[in-house]
């Protein structure tokens, strides 16, 4: 099960004096239960990558395959792709709309034709998934916190029961407990219902704590993809195009780099306390 | 000296209404808030989403009003109508969302809006232009649509247009939190030169602890009030109090905490990554060579 961009150019206002062409040449596959975060500066493509994903934009050339089929093919039902690829947007409490949380919530999979049974049971668990107790059902969604309403926004999407959730900054403008909320809840989705999740996110502490694998983005290509702990090794790389690593990650580098012996490559939090711990001990010889 | 914000026993209500318009509850979104900011000062605001952060900083340039209390901004209450004006040329707001504050087709009218229309003369108004857009590092783009601006150059340009006012304060409401990591940097360092350099004052309303460990002051505010205040150093030593409003320490403390309860006798007043640096390089000494 996959998505597989093959080749795949996109060119805003072609033929336009603002012609400006946000992906070169991407070709990447999205597998079965991976964890991804995409990186890279305002205006490298990450947008556009993700809308390409679930057919909201077309490729001006090559093609995108959902699970070996192309989506531009007539006969590939689109509505059905945006249910399996599910896209939660930036600030996706904007567009909460309905007058209650339940009934927001079962917009989507009543959009895609479920069963009335389903849309109920989907609906529930979706909620229940995200956190929002029953107690919320019938609240207005617009006197939820922020971090809830960002939380009834996701559960609308994992109500049409998606394979693949891709998530652009679902972190962003929240407080730290809000943040890890939100983070926690991608991880639990992504290791107790195993789904596959891309998330876009400006803060490198929380891809090194939250992805497996890491796509970086700059122009419009995707520049390195690998494993989280490989993409930060290339520190110096990852300045130059505005990015940089987490400041655990510099402050092992530079530890390293006077001499102090810490083992391995170190990227999260638990890992990089454990290191340095190991490390002092090591260097005073046990006598601390 | 005059204080740039004197803020006395601030209370700010509203009310939350049903969907059919009635009154559902009364909210005290800010609760007896007393400080004051001197003029020059490099002012933090934290607090979790929902604390008052936004509805405090909104009566600063007289964007509400409050229920109780006063707010004088160098010395002029903000319920003085025919002190409006002048408030809002002292204190500038720079919001949030960078396309919602803009208002002109280029750069350098979007930021002449202002001055302009406090009655500066044409003269004085292109000269105050020109260094307003210096100051922020945005002259090379000055004849540009503010469309074709990065997130964080529309920020430049927002701060830009209240500098072109002469404003005495700049008060910025979560301006950096859609930004990338380069926008917020660039916001930043724009903020903390003027402060430095034009003594301005800067007061900073952000989610970001990085971004505030540089401030003379911190303002931490929960539920509506003022629950710790202090230099950064101070107010990070309260982890369990940070905790408790939703907020966390800076990533080198949370590491120095985390060495600590392993049982390493390191200091977790920590700031920088510098600086835990140069304590875990004062253990590895002092046991070195046993």
């Amino acid at each position: 099960m996959s998505i597989l961009l093959d080749h795949v150019n996109y060119i805003y206002g072609e033929n336009t004096p603002d012609e400006k062409q946000a992906l070169i040449d991407v070709s990447v596959e999205i597998k079965e239960n991976e964890m991804i975060a995409l990186v890279g500066h305002t205006g490298s493509g990450k947008s556009t990558f993700v809308q390409l994903l679930n057919g909201l934009e077309a490729p001006s050339s090559g093609t995108v395959y959902y699970q070996g089929t192309d989506i531009s093919e007539p006969s590939f039902s689109k509505r059905e792709l945006r249910g399996k690829v599910g896209l939660v947007f930036q600030y996706p409490e904007y567009q909460l709309f309905e007058e209650t949380v339940i009934r927001d919530v079962q917009f989507g999979p009543k959009n895609m034709g479920f069963r009335d049974l389903d849309i109920e049971l989907y609906s529930f668990e979706a909620l229940k998934k995200v956190g929002i107790g029953d107690e919320l059902l019938d609240a207005s969604p617009l006197s939820l916190s922020g971090g809830q309403k960002r939380r009834v926004a996701i559960a609308g999407v994992l109500a049409m029961q998606p394979e693949f959730l891709i998530l652009d900054e679902p972190a962003a403008g929240l407080d730290p407990a809000g943040k890890r909320e939100i983070m926690e809840l991608l991880k639990s989705l992504h290791e107790e219902k195993k789904i596959t999740i891309l998330f876009v996110s400006h803060s490198m502490e929380d891809v090194a704590e939250y992805a497996k694998r890491v796509l970086v983005m700059n122009e419009g290509r995707i520049v390195l993809d690998g494993r989280s702990e490989q993409i930060f090794s290339y520190q110096k790389e990852l300045e130059q195009i505005g990015l940089g690593v987490p400041q655990s990650v510099s402050l092992v580098n530079s530890l390293k780099k006077h001499g102090w012996d810490i083992k391995g490559m170190p990227i999260k939090y638990g890992e990089t306390v454990e290191a340095i711990y190991e490390a002092v001990t090591r260097r005073s010889g046990g006598s601390i | 000296m005059k204080k740039i914000v004197e803020i006395k026993n601030l209370v700010h209500e509203y009310a939350r209404r049903d969907s059919e318009g009635n009154v559902a509850e009364i909210v005290r979104a800010v609760d007896s808030v007393n400080l004051e900011i001197e003029p020059g000062a490099f002012v933090a605001v934290l607090g979790a989403n929902g604390s008052g952060k936004s509805t405090l900083a909104k009566h600063l340039n007289a964007l509400l009003m409050p229920t109780e209390g006063t707010v004088l901004i160098d010395g002029k209450n903000t319920e003085d109508r025919e002190k409006l004006l002048d408030i809002r040329k002292t204190a500038g707001m720079v919001f949030q969302n960078p396309d919602n504050q803009i208002v002109a087709n280029v750069v350098e009218e979007d930021v002449a809006f202002g001055p302009e229309n406090l009655g500066v003369p044409t003269e004085k108004l292109e000269k105050r232009v020109h260094d307003s857009l210096k100051a922020v590092d945005l002259f090379e783009e000055r004849k540009k649509s503010p469309n074709r601006l990065s997130g964080g150059q529309k920020q430049r340009a927002a701060i830009a247009g209240i500098l072109a006012m002469r404003s005495k304060c700049i008060i910025l409401d979560e301006a950096t939190a859609m930004l990338d990591p380069v926008g917020r940097k660039q916001v930043l360092q724009a903020v903390l030169e003027l402060n430095r350099e034009e003594h301005i004052t800067v007061i900073l309303i952000t989610h970001f602890m990085e971004e505030v460990i540089e401030a003379d002051q911190i303002f931490v505010m929960k539920q509506g009030e003022v629950v710790l205040s202090g230099t950064p150093r101070q107010v990070f030593s309260r982890k369990e109090l940070l905790e408790e409003c939703g907020l966390t320490l800076p990533d080198a403390a949370r590491i120095a905490w985390g060495l600590k309860l392993k049982g390493l006798s390191v200091r977790t007043d920590v700031l920088s990554m510098q600086e835990l640096e140069e304590e875990l390089n004062g253990i590895g000494v002092s046991h070195g060579g046993v």
